[in-house]
């Protein structure tokens, strides 16, 4: 087979409406359809030599969970139908890992389905195994194979991203399950539902708040100029490169004064770091977070 | 690939060349294939990929961990497919890497991301 070194004018136009299909099986709300999930269930379960299993849908991957755990957790004694169940849960796990992704996994199916389209040769066994991902992908979202039953959720009923792709929304969660389940995601960050549905953070709090991804975020989601304002943030020193930083004291209630580095990292975003209060330069602030008590022996040849 | 021969930081975690290891070094073997050099609670470490010639070591300090490269310059890489730090190449020779730290009120802590 020969390498295929670029793609031709049509494939290149094919190339991303190839890829918004999938993305709109993944993300675009659609329920899953049980004739069809249950069939390529079936052709999976016969390539290992086993019989069909009984497929159980929930809303979520967290109603699977709970509901897996639930079932487990009654045993034998927990009447016909549960009794049932439990035995099919308490064997043997069929894929080891505990669960696959789905329709989490049509990023790697598309890839390689593309790749068949365009003239990679697969096998006719790796062709068909493919099919098979391919048809439950496009069903369900994660599924937990057991002998002779699955557990399945369905898909988001939304997917909000930014411009780049992060997990993004601003007025509600980032991904939703038609069961309430919810994440609320800031760029790519996950953060708690209030401060993106309420706005319910303090000004204080963002800037104190443990994680410091999740302290951007909510700085970011407060805006700067809000906290700095709020907190009345009195800067000491700015250095001319915003990578080295500012350094801002600021007066946060029940708490007393306190120093910030706020800086920019080398992927462009802005964070703030608490600094000790005796910090006189920004510089000598960013020093110190890397361990450095004389600034003058940080001396950076990269940052990225 | 950029290549670091004395100082170089990639997001929260700072590369810088020294003698020798200190004594009290401890070797530590990879985690599948990787060195995890700057581990993250949201996923997104920054890894040194295992390979012959590149020993990583802890000490005391939590805070700093060291790495002796022998050999082509070991690329850092972090793990995120968004807002990734640009991967550079630490040059042979013994390094220190250093976390990022934060002011607390009872002294400091490692800025956790």
């Amino acid at each position: 087979m020969k390498k295929i070194e670029c793609l031709t004018p049509e494939q290149e136009v094919e190339l991303p409406r190839f890829r918004q299909r999938y993305l709109d099986i993944a993300c675009n709300g659609g329920r899953i359809d049980r004739p069809a999930l249950e069939a390529a269930l079936a052709d999976a379960y016969a390539v290992i030599d086993k019989p069909a299993p009984h497929l159980l849908i929930f809303d979520s991957p967290a109603s699977c969970m709970l509901a897996l755990k639930v079932l487990k957790s009654t045993g034998p004694s927990g009447g016909q139908l549960r009794g049932q169940l439990w035995d099919q849960l308490g064997g043997q796990q069929i894929y080891d890992a505990n669960y696959l992704w789905g329709s989490q996994d049509l990023f790697w199916i598309a890839w390689a389905k593309f790749a068949a389209q365009i003239g990679v040769t697969l096998t006719p066994q790796t062709a068909a195994h493919l099919d098979i991902m391919d048809r439950i992908g496009s069903q369900c979202e994660w599924w937990w194979p057991y002998n002779g039953i699955v557990v399945a959720s369905q898909r988001p009923t939304t997917v909000r991203w930014d411009d780049q792709r992060r997990l993004h929304a601003e007025t509600g969660p980032a991904i939703a399950y038609a069961d309430g389940y919810e994440v609320w995601s800031w760029h790519g960050v996950a953060v708690p539902r209030d401060w993106i549905a309420l706005r319910a953070i303090k000004p204080q709090d963002a800037l104190q708040w443990p994680n410091m991804e999740q302290r951007r975020a909510a700085c970011e989601i407060l805006g700067w100029a809000t906290i700095l304002d709020a907190l009345k943030a009195k800067t000491i020193d700015r250095d001319d490169n915003p990578e080295i930083g500012e350094l801002v004291r600021v007066k946060i209630p029940d708490i007393g004064t306190e120093q910030f580095l706020r800086v920019r990292c080398g992927t462009g975003r802005g964070f703030a770091l608490p600094v000790p209060p005796n910090m006189k330069t920004a510089r000598q602030a960013n020093a110190w977070t890397y361990g450095f008590d004389n600034p003058e022996d940080y001396q950076l040849e990269i940052r990225t | 690939m950029k290549i670091v021969t004395t100082q170089g930081a990639q997001g929260d975690v700072m590369f810088r060349r020294i003698e020798a290891l200190p004594i009290d070094a401890k070797e530590q073997a990879a985690e599948k294939g990787e060195f995890i050099v700057a581990h993250s609670e949201t996923g997104h470490n920054h890894v040194v990929l295992e390979r012959p010639g590149v020993r990583y070591f802890s000490a005391m300090d939590e805070l700093r961990s060291y790495l002796v490269v022998d050999g082509d310059p070991a690329p850092v890489e972090h793990q995120r497919s968004f807002d990734t730090h640009e991967t550079f190449g630490l040059a042979p020779g013994v390094w220190e890497v250093r976390r990022q730290r934060e002011y607390t009120a009872e002294g400091f802590r490692r800025a956790a991301d």
